[in-house]
């Protein structure tokens, strides 16, 4: 049971990764804009978890459900002189706000942290009974 | 007869597997402290005290056995842990989720502090056992 403990911890660790990776991307794509007039920039990516039955370990764990898009609108900046300007001269930035990406940042890694004590403290009970033998 | 089917020594590991399991419950929450919907679970409390009590009565009034093929008494042991899903928490998110990281490590830790607090005693009373038979600690 105490091994088990491990393993959904580490699911939990695994989907805060995946996370992770994502608010990186969206941090590195914060002004990639169209390379054509008027054209789309980068769209903000978000991650989705979800409880979910792991049928190898009969316990409920949690994994990435999907990764979908910020469907909320794009900054507008008035550039003519930019190659990604439309005829009214505005620019479209990806709908990314830094700040944003450094909270949920924070609290990717405030989940990742509490994960990584649920596996020290599952594996000093497990040290700890196995001390027993001796 | 083996010493750990002692009732003393089955209601501890009854209780470990209890708060084993409650371990594990309680890592279920954290790993799903960012799932949209999650409502945190907890393992319905047992009450030791009264299994151990009903225990220590089978034990110490077995039942007259006039026959071979009679059965000793009404087996006594640790029910199944129940989940139950945690009413009451502190917040809760407007996604539904209901996980305060905060909680469930003060929980994972009074979990720790119980779990090995029975060790402990689990331990002693294998020592009690050792002392009796002449051989203080170590070595099996």
């Amino acid at each position: 049971m105490l091994s088990d403990t491990l393993k959904i911890a580490a699911a939990g660790m695994k989907a805060q990764g995946d996370r992770l990776r994502i608010i990186a991307e969206n941090v590195a794509n914060a002004d990639s804009t169209s390379t054509q007039p008027g054209g789309e920039p980068y769209r903000r990516k978000v991650v989705i978890f979800e409880n979910a039955l792991n049928k190898e370990l009969g316990v409920e764990t949690v994994r990435v459900a999907k990764r979908t898009y910020d469907m909320s609108d794009f900054r507008k900046k008035f550039d003519p002189t930019h190659p990604a300007a439309d005829e009214q001269g505005y620019v479209l930035f990806p709908n990314v706000s830094s700040i944003i990406e450094m909270v949920d940042m924070r609290e990717s890694r405030r989940a990742y942290e509490a994960n990584i004590n649920v596996v020290e403290v599952s594996k000093a009970m497990l040290t700890r009974t196995l001390e027993l033998l001796r | 007869m083996n010493y750990t089917d002692l009732p003393l020594f089955q209601i501890m590991r009854g209780k470990l597997g209890h708060l084993s399991q409650r371990q594990a419950v309680l890592a279920q929450n954290i790993a799903n402290a960012d799932t949209p919907g999650y409502k945190a679970k907890d393992v319905k409390e047992q009450d030791f005290a009264a299994i151990a009590s009903r225990m220590h009565q089978a034990a110490s009034m077995p039942m007259a056995k006039t026959n071979a093929g009679h059965l000793s008494g009404q087996p006594v042991s640790v029910g199944s842990d129940q989940f139950i899903k945690r009413e009451s928490t502190y917040e809760q998110n407007p996604n539904g989720n209901n996980v305060v990281i905060e909680e469930e490590m003060m929980r994972v830790a009074e979990n720790q502090a119980e779990y090995q607090k029975v060790l402990n005693l689990y331990r002693k009373s294998v020592d009690m056992f050792r002392t009796a038979l002449g051989r203080q600690g170590g070595g099996a």
